[in-house]
């Protein structure tokens, strides 16, 4: 009989250490899930500094550099025309949404010029893609310009930003 | 000539489902940053996949127990549970990712509206699993996927530096500009890795062998496919990390876009490049898309012991059915949502690498346990190779997260 009971209150505590283990671990998981999504919603609502610019001029840098070799190609005759202007579209849409971005953020006073002619650049290039979008024509020369001042303030803020 | 055919089709398909969409843009990206020298990362990330592949494939043709039984079994059942939780939402996101860029590609070779696209490759992707056999699935996407061998034939027309590909084999790092560079670049090697050793992967092949009806006599032809198969693989992986250093980087393009890495084979081969391109990544992209939703019907089904497998009728595994069935139409949702699938998949593949021990280790402790394995127990490099690996993932494992903040997702 007591064998039995010690038997059973043995069978309790492992289910028991069982349950516990998974609560600890679900607990765990959940905390970890929270604080990734906190560490996001806070960076999200932060004022952009030259860190977050910087990011910002490395991808108008990368999408006007992508519309002028897809300028190049296309007139080489390498990409079909859906390929294209589907392309383009796309690439428009993001570099849209840099600027939109740029326009509605907070900009921490000290990086204030560099997000305004960030934004400039990202409106440049977004007038450039519209226009490919209707007329099947991009003016590769344009975007690669655009490329090379996008890379030059990109530099220039990874290094403010360094600091 | 039977078993020949087998081994050269299981090779070919090992090869062309080696790489899907989070690969594609990591590897990609990693050589328009940071040029040849995250190559050794590749070479590192294949032989672990193999060690670990080879193990899993070794482990269900002898004892015919799945992966996530073991892990069960070995880990308990509450650790198994949070493993099976983790590694659910790992393939779910990982499946929206692939799902979204099907969609991406089919917009660019047909034109017309993303979600429309979205919703046509949901049902495309049911009506395969649901009237293809295991093996045709594998077949079909696996061989189709092979097209995008076009990015190995484009690297000759790139000016590649030769020297610097073999001195990126081994392990290095780089002289770079800032502080901050050196974390992305350590966010980079820690994501291809973890691209290169998803562990869906090895769910997913276990439940093959399985499926398959493997036995202890396919224990050589397991070691061939995943020898010969994944390092054929990884020849298609350095061919992107190449295409990203040489043509990608002096352009200053970090290609956001599954469309937009087509433009190399497109600049070296011509629109047939392109076309080539993007149908080898359709296939490849949509077969990773079924390997992660079956994959995650195949570990609740292992884990909780319900009847399962593709080779049985629908209606004798109703519960194995309906979870691939549910898993596509959440990751569908998740992707009509907006969401950028390159970013989605960035996000599965960081979350994918803090699983990996816990999947590992439990595959390791039976593939050494002689009682379990009898005469087909791990030898000394299989140990070896398997310690290793299962120390680094777990150290990759615990940098990963703190190297996603703050790295703002590689970005700097």
């Amino acid at each position: 009989m007591a064998r039995g009971e010690s038997r059973s209150s043995k069978k309790v505590d492992r289910r028991a250490r069982a349950k516990l283990d998974f609560w600890i671990e679900a607990g765990g998981i959940l905390i970890f899930c929270a604080l990734v999504a906190a560490w996001f919603i806070v960076s999200s609502n932060e004022p952009l500094d030259a860190e977050g610019l910087a990011i910002h001029a490395g991808d108008i840098r990368s999408f006007s550099a992508a519309g002028a070799l897809l300028s190049d190609e296309f007139s080489h005759g390498d990409l079909t025309d859906t390929f294209f202007h589907e392309q383009i579209e796309l690439i428009d849409d993001k570099v849209e949404d840099i600027g939109k971005t740029l326009g509605r953020s907070d900009v921490r006073p000290e990086s204030k010029s560099d997000a305004e002619q960030l934004k400039t650049f990202a409106d440049r290039a977004h007038t450039t893609f519209e226009n490919a979008r209707q007329k099947d024509n991009i003016k590769s020369d344009e975007l690669r310009q655009l490329a090379g001042l996008a890379k030059a303030l990109e530099d220039n803020l990874r290094k403010e930003a360094e600091k | 000539m039977k078993k020949a055919l087998e081994i050269f089709l299981g090779i070919l398909t090992a090869m062309g489902g080696f790489v899907e969409i989070g690969e594609l843009v990591f590897t990609v990206d990693a050589g328009a940053k940071f040029g040849y020298s995250l190559l050794w990362i590749v070479a590192l990330g294949t032989i672990g996949i193999i060690t670990y592949g080879e193990m899993s494939g070794r482990i269900a043709a002898v004892t015919e127990m799945p992966v996530f039984f073991l892990i069960r079994q070995r880990a308990g059942y509450a650790a198994g549970l949070a493993t099976l939780l983790a590694a659910l939402g790992v393939s779910l996101l990982t499946c929206a990712a692939e799902i979204g860029g099907v969609a991406l590609l089919l917009k660019t070779l047909l034109g017309g509206n993303y979600f429309i696209y979205v919703v046509l490759a949901l049902v495309f992707l049911l009506l395969v699993v649901w009237f293809l056999s295991f093996q045709a699935i594998e077949r079909v996407f696996g061989l189709l996927g092979l097209m995008m061998i076009v990015f190995v034939v484009a690297v000759f027309y790139f000016n590649v530096d030769w020297a610097q590909v073999g001195a990126g084999f081994i392990p290095n790092v780089p002289q770079l500009d800032t502080s901050k560079d050196y974390l992305v670049y350590a966010y980079f090697a820690v994501a291809l890795l973890s691209s290169i050793m998803l562990p869906y992967e090895t769910y997913f092949y276990a439940a093959g062998a399985l499926e398959d009806g493997w036995n202890a006599s396919d224990i050589t032809l397991n070691r061939i496919i995943v020898i010969i198969g994944f390092t054929f693989g990884s020849v298609l992986a350095i061919a992107l990390v190449l295409t990203g250093a040489s043509f990608f980087k002096p352009l200053m393009i970090e290609p956001q876009l599954p469309g937009g890495v087509a433009l190399a084979p497109a600049f070296a081969l011509g629109k047939w490049g392109l076309i080539a391109a993007l149908v080898g990544m359709f296939f490849a992209f949509g077969g990773a898309a079924i390997e992660n939703a079956l994959s995650g019907a195949y570990n609740l089904s292992h884990f909780f012991g319900w009847t399962w497998g593709k080779f049985r009728p629908p209606k004798d595994a109703p519960r194995f059915n309906l979870s691939w069935i549910v898993i596509f139409l959440l990751a569908t949702v998740i992707i009509l949502t907006g969401v950028d699938p390159v970013e989605v998949v960035e996000y599965s593949i960081i979350f994918a690498v803090v699983i990996l021990p816990f999947t590992y280790f439990p595959m390791l402790l039976v593939a050494q346990d002689p009682k379990e394995m009898g005469p087909f127990v791990n030898g000394k490099l299989a140990n070896i190779l398997g310690w290793i690996f299962l120390i680094l993932v777990s150290m990759v494992a615990l940098a990963a997260i703190p190297l996603l903040i703050i790295t703002n997702g590689g970005k700097g």
